[in-house]
């Protein structure tokens, strides 16, 4: 009898060849012991949400019985209330955006999953960042992309560096489908584009014919600096923006959503219907209560400050447990710290003593296109654990770096 | 009926697989008519110890097959499945296990034991590279104590050979050096009072080495049971698994490890607690050998109450 470890194998379709096993997946499922201090994840800081969310439910099922019934089936495209309210949020960045444009999603990660669905055939081209977030790594690879990384530096990726992209892809006889930026507090790197290089950037892109996917989770948490002019407000044609409610309400509420010109919206639509039919009406009404509430703004201000002391406390404890040859990118928003390890740490095979030792992190690897790229570098999430555990984790994973450091000089001595 | 505690999950790196051992045994027993409830580690662990007939061990790696929840079971005399304190802890660390085999006379890959203090204070790095210059390329480089094949690497070359260290050592103070033993890698579960060999399985892999992604990915490699190995050479990988575990004094049940050569088989390591998941390596055993994996549970947790029935009785 042969039986493989998988004995479905065989049955699956081709794409799904690429969804390997993670040992990082697998390692972390000690996070839900309660000793480990977890700064590996992306979750956010929901405590003054939790207040609110009872209101709103309470909100969203009064319109039951009536039409668009939080209860009942609802529309491809979503609540259309909750679309007028995102036109607002949106508004506040700067993006001018109609509601018959948007097409709500469960989640950003649906988002992208979509976007992936109608314009990547097995093969395609797809232009991201180096690093760049691990969820849009995900979907892409889900059908079949060839993902190329553009370096960034502290200012996130060059108009030479696209340039050189495409020059290279011209070689190749080979077009890209499209660019995927995260220009704003990108996850990992924290990095946002500056904002010189991207009216050349989008130059590129118009004369190239290349869409941008700019994906904006993270610039309604800005503690720090001016707002940017996003993307999508430089080159409303050019530029399809994804958006969610998972830093501003909360992660679990799984709204996101995509604002795209009329055709690409009409395409998503029907991709959606056929994904999940639409998302879920309760949690759209849900959301759109706590929109249209008072208390938002002053929320989003505790959000904002809670990060932005949560961070300092995070910078604080690196620069007292870490070696000085440890380098973060210093954030004004956003949820993460990704931090440069010397030379020969490897942050993957460090993983495991690291959860040994109680702390988790997530390893550069992860996010790059190219999986031996970025194994000196971690990235750490500030948002979410208390600044006791962020003070507690960094000391563990400080000691962790450490000695690791000291091993590794006196092996090769 | 029994009121039996499963004890899965864990501080391990290794909770994930322990975990759905659990279950599936947990499942097993409850299909068994006993009243089985699977127990994570914590505080109050060995208080819920006191209140059951007996305890399943599917714990791996450390807590589980070092020795540990053993001991704890030993103390408060409560009957457990399983191998136990001194052999879990044998088997556990490696090289220990390596030596009390070589001198068994049961051939196991040379090797060399490094640990971190030595690196740090005796210059232990100069014999790092002695030892893989005496080995050879490729060589095996893994944790002393670890299961799951963690922190396990192929060094193909000597400049991948201190970030092979560095891995492993991420997974444990010592680390062991290993010549790669190329040839047919096999598993033998060994069940029973009398420790019967069952059928070996046969790991068959892309990279050849049954490693930790493998493991992790579905589908990552091809399990054949029986293995397609000659009928001589299956019944010399049954007596020297039951060989390895006598030798360690494991008992109830193990899974030998083990790679055959062009010279015969030569074993890697004894697992005395070994995954017991549904696409575990010890299920496909048991269920080609007849024994099912109901079978197997009921077996392994009649050889512990028998246990705690005989030492009442001298008692």
């Amino acid at each position: 009898m042969t039986q493989r470890t998988d004995p479905y194998r065989d049955r699956y379709a081709a794409r799904t060849a690429g969804m390997t096993g993670s040992e990082i997946r697998a390692l972390f499922e000690v996070l839900d012991r309660p000793e480990v201090i977890s700064l590996a994840g992306g979750n956010t800081y929901t405590d003054i949400v939790a207040e609110r969310v009872v209101e709103c439910v309470a909100e969203a099922l009064s319109h039951v019985g009536e039409r668009d019934d939080p209860l009942q089936y609802g529309k491809g495209g979503g609540l259309l209330p909750l679309r007028e309210h995102l036109v607002d949020l949106m508004a506040t960045e700067d993006v001018e955006a109609d509601p018959h444009h948007i097409v709500i999603t469960d989640g950003a990660q649906q988002a992208l999953h979509l976007l992936a669905e109608i314009f990547i055939d097995p093969g395609d081209i797809v232009l991201t960042e180096a690093p760049t977030y691990v969820g849009a790594l995900d979907a892409f690879a889900s059908f079949q992309a060839d993902v190329r990384g553009i370096a960034m530096d502290d200012d996130g990726i060059t108009p030479d560096g696209l340039e050189r992209a495409l020059v290279a892809l011209r070689d190749e006889g080979r077009r890209a489908k499209f660019l995927y930026l995260v220009p704003t507090f990108q996850n990992p790197s924290g990095v946002t584009l500056h904002p010189d290089r991207r009216e050349p950037i989008v130059d590129i892109c118009r004369r190239e014919d290349l869409l941008i996917v700019e994906d904006n989770p993270y610039a309604q948490v800005r503690f720090e600096g001016d707002a940017v002019t996003p993307m999508r407000t430089i080159a409303p044609d050019q530029v399809i923006y994804v958006g969610t409610l998972s830093k501003v309400f909360s992660p679990g509420i799984r709204i996101g959503w995509v604002l795209a010109p009329e055709p690409v919206r009409d395409r998503l639509v029907l991709a959606k219907e056929a994904a999940n039919l639409c998302s879920s009406p309760f949690t759209q009404r849900v959301a759109e209560a706590y929109l249209s509430s008072p208390h938002l703004q002053a929320d989003l201000e505790l959000v904002r400050k809670t990060y932005h002391d949560r961070r300092d406390a995070m910078l604080d404890a690196l620069h007292a447990h870490f070696p000085p040859a440890a380098r973060p990118r210093v954030p004004g928003g956003g949820l993460f710290l990704w931090v440069r390890l010397p030379e020969p740490l490897d942050t993957k095979a460090m993983l495991a003593r690291a959860l040994e030792a109680g702390v988790a992190y997530v390893p550069g690897t992860a996010f790059f296109p190219v999986k031996r790229d970025g194994r000196r570098c971690i990235r750490l999430n500030f948002s979410y654990p208390s600044i006791e555990d962020i003070e507690e984790g960094m000391r563990r994973l400080g000691a962790v770096v450490s000695d690791e450091l000291d091993l590794a000089r006196h092996l090769d001595a | 009926m029994a009121r039996v505690a499963v004890v899965s999950g864990g501080r391990s790196l290794e909770r994930r697989d322990s975990l759905r051992s659990g279950h599936h045994v947990q499942a097993a027993l409850a299909a068994l008519g006993h009243d089985a409830v699977e127990l994570d580690v914590d505080e109050g662990l060995a208080t819920q110890l006191t209140e059951v007939d007996a305890t399943f061990i599917a714990l791996h790696g450390r807590d589980g097959e070092d020795g540990t929840i053993q001991s704890i079971c030993e103390a408060l005399g409560v009957p457990y499945t399983g191998s136990g304190p001194a052999a879990c802890e044998l088997c556990y660390t490696k090289p220990l296990a390596k030596g009390m085999l070589d001198r068994a006379g049961i051939s196991t890959p040379d090797g060399y034991v490094v640990s971190a203090e030595a690196v740090r204070s005796m210059g232990a790095g100069a014999s790092v590279r002695a030892a893989a210059d005496r080995l050879g390329f490729p060589l095996i480089c893994k944790p002393a104590a670890q299961g799951s094949a963690l922190g396990l690497v192929v060094v193909t070359e000597a400049e991948e050979l201190s970030a092979a260290v560095m891995t492993a050592f991420n997974y444990g103070d010592r680390v062991l050096l290993e010549h790669l033993v190329k040839g047919t890698e096999v598993a033998v579960t060994v069940v029973g009072a009398e420790l019967e060999a069952l059928p070996a399985v046969e790991i068959r892999t892309p990279s050849g080495v049954f490693d930790f992604h493998a493991r992790v990915t579905p589908g990552g490699a091809d399990l054949v049971c029986p293995a397609e190995v000659p009928a001589d050479v299956a019944a010399a990988t049954g007596a020297l698994a039951v060989d390895a575990c006598r030798t360690l004094g494991a008992r109830d049940f193990a899974r030998v490890d083990m790679i055959v050569t062009d010279h015969g088989p030569c074993v890697l390591e004894v697992k005395p607690c070994p995954g017991l998941t549904e696409t575990s390596l010890l299920t496909l055993a048991v269920d080609e050998a007849g024994l099912g994996f109901d079978g197997f549970v009921r077996t392994v947790l009649g050889l512990a109450l028998g246990r705690s029935a005989q030492s009442g009785a001298t008692a």
